[in-house]
């Protein structure tokens, strides 16, 4: 950054002598003209040195800021992969020195749980790194809102086989939002699987549809789970960040932590926004606010730094 | 199998640490408890505390840095080892202030492990017993005082709170005044029972090592590192 400012001030300098030795052919004209159009051309240089330092100066923020974003993703995936990895190296250990057969199964069972979290992190890791570049490449079309919640809704029921009630309510009209079709069942499959994840068994989902008052999609997913503590509100959209109370079976192991980030990425991909909360009667309650399809989605979705 | 009565209480939110290191600990004899937050293992340590506590850093409800403090309140000599699976945390996390007596990254040897868990029985064992002072197992390098029996350390006559691992580098050192240890060498002898230790850990500890000496002793340069080889004990005085 320092040399770059050095290398704008010499070239400052360098318009300067220029306009000077213009000045200096024009000998014959008077002094008071020879005055002002160095001036003139001083004022100039200074203007343009100081707009293409502004954009130098933006554009290497803009990479800085990419750079440190890098460098936390890398730290956090190292950090990440520990906890498997200690699980697999310790049940590895022990499988060498044990002898029973029922201690052994165990923990060759740790061990394929384990490999098999690792892969599940590393390919929603692939995933939200390219979610950036993805978005903008793909398709976007108007995909109508009350369609898309009924067929994830759907699939849900079938895959919760009645553990969990899945309740959808949406007005007649039908909302529409620009977006792939593929990318937002992305995200309401992730909310709704976070949803029936802290659900207990007989609990319900709710999604709920309503036009918001700029005219764009307003879908709220809530539970009748434990609700989130008040201190991880503010990190429940972390890459990686999970906290699942009372939670030691299977399920906690299918969720690496990455799902709510992915449906933020997403949504805030396409110029929404999305929130979470407690309802009254407790419960989670995640907000998604989506803009209208009519109103220029792409501009802002390009517009992203 | 022997028969210990001492307690070791694990605490991990991840379940298969959690188990597998209990699973290791009660093969030596250990009775072992395990907690998968720090509010639950806490709630049980107001109960009764157990003689020795395996502790992540990083857990839900109360984390393993206000644990610690908390466990070191109730008690000065509980032995307590943490587990971390962040290098660099180490660094900002334990410096002299929170009193843990060693660490090790993840992913640990199960091995090094409960060797370390022996080692700091030992330690504490010995520590209430001042009577056996075996002059074999003392080392003697210039100011430094070294006793192999409690893995403890004198500098100038003043104790220095070592971790076990801080303690093994330096006795490494120490040992050959003048010699460089290589970080392989170092490894071998800091980690006996682990073979995939990464050279910035030994490096990570020498630092720590350096500062605790530092905090005694603002002059001190009995720790040498010698660029691209390894690290070296010079006799204070000598320089």
């Amino acid at each position: 950054m320092e040399l770059l400012r050095l290398g704008l001030r010499l070239l400052l300098f360098n318009l300067l002598l220029v306009s000077l030795t213009i000045a200096g052919f024009l000998y014959l004209v008077p002094w008071a003209a020879v005055v002002v159009s160095a001036a003139a051309a001083l004022l100039l240089s200074v203007f343009f040195a100081a707009a293409i330092t502004g954009t130098l100066e933006d554009l290497t923020r803009r990479l800085e800021d990419r750079q440190r974003a890098t460098e936390t993703l890398a730290s956090e995936v190292a950090h990440e992969l520990k906890n498997p990895l200690a699980s697999i190296r310790s049940a590895a250990e022990m499988l060498h020195e044990v002898r029973e057969p029922e201690e052994r199964r165990r923990f060759a069972a740790v061990i394929q749980e384990e490999v098999a979290r690792m892969e599940r992190q590393v390919s929603q890791l692939a995933e939200i790194t390219r979610i950036d570049a993805r978005l903008e490449n793909e398709e976007q079309v108007a995909v109508p809102v009350n369609g898309l919640l009924a067929q994830v809704a759907e699939r849900f029921r079938l895959r919760e086989n009645g553990r969990v009630k899945f309740e959808l309510e949406a007005p007649e009209e039908v909302l529409t939002v620009r977006a792939s079709p593929e990318r937002l069942t992305q995200v309401f499959e992730n909310l709704l699987d976070n949803a029936a994840g802290f659900s207990p068994a007989g609990g319900a989902v709710r999604v709920a549809l309503e036009r918001s008052r700029d005219g764009g999609a307003l879908i709220r997913v809530s539970d009748e789970g434990p609700g989130i503590p008040p201190e991880h509100l503010s990190r429940i959209f972390d890459r990686f960040f999970s906290h699942r109370p009372g939670e030691e079976g299977r399920r906690a192991r299918l969720h690496p932590g990455l799902g709510l980030a992915i449906a933020k990425a997403i949504v805030e991909g396409y110029g929404g926004s999305i929130a979470a909360g407690n309802a009254g009667a407790g419960g989670a309650v995640f907000t998604v606010r989506l803009p209208s399809s009519r109103t220029g989605i792409s501009r802002q979705v390009m517009g992203r730094s | 199998m022997q028969s210990r009565t001492e307690l070791v209480a694990v605490v991990d939110d991840e379940k298969n640490i959690r188990e597998t290191v209990a699973f290791a600990l009660k093969r030596e004899g250990y009775r072992v408890n395990t907690y998968a937050d720090g509010a639950e293992a806490w709630a049980a340590f107001r109960r009764e505390l157990p003689d020795l506590a395996v502790l992540d850093i990083l857990l839900p409800r109360m984390d393993g840095r206000e644990l610690c403090r908390k466990l070191r309140a109730k008690s000065e000599t509980l032995p307590i080892v943490f587990l971390t699976s962040k290098d660099e945390e180490l660094d900002r996390v334990l410096g002299l202030e929170l009193g843990a007596d060693d660490y090790l990254c993840k992913p640990f040897s199960m091995r090094e492990l409960v060797a370390r868990v022996k080692v700091l029985f030992r330690r504490a064992a010995l520590a209430s017993d001042p009577s056996r002072r075996e002059e074999a197992k003392m080392l003697r390098a210039g100011s430094l005082e070294i006793d192999g029996l409690r893995y403890t350390a004198r500098w100038r006559g003043e104790p220095l709170a070592l971790t076990v691992t801080e303690f093994l580098l330096l006795q490494a050192l120490a040992r050959h005044p003048g010699h460089v240890k290589t970080r392989q060498q170092l490894m071998e002898e800091a980690y006996p029972n682990d073979a995939y230790v990464s050279e910035r850990t030994i490096d990570s500890h020498v630092k720590r090592l350096r500062r605790k000496f530092e905090s005694r002793d603002a002059a001190f340069s009995g720790i040498d590192t010698v660029h691209g080889l390894g690290y070296r004990w010079i006799e204070a005085g000598a320089e």
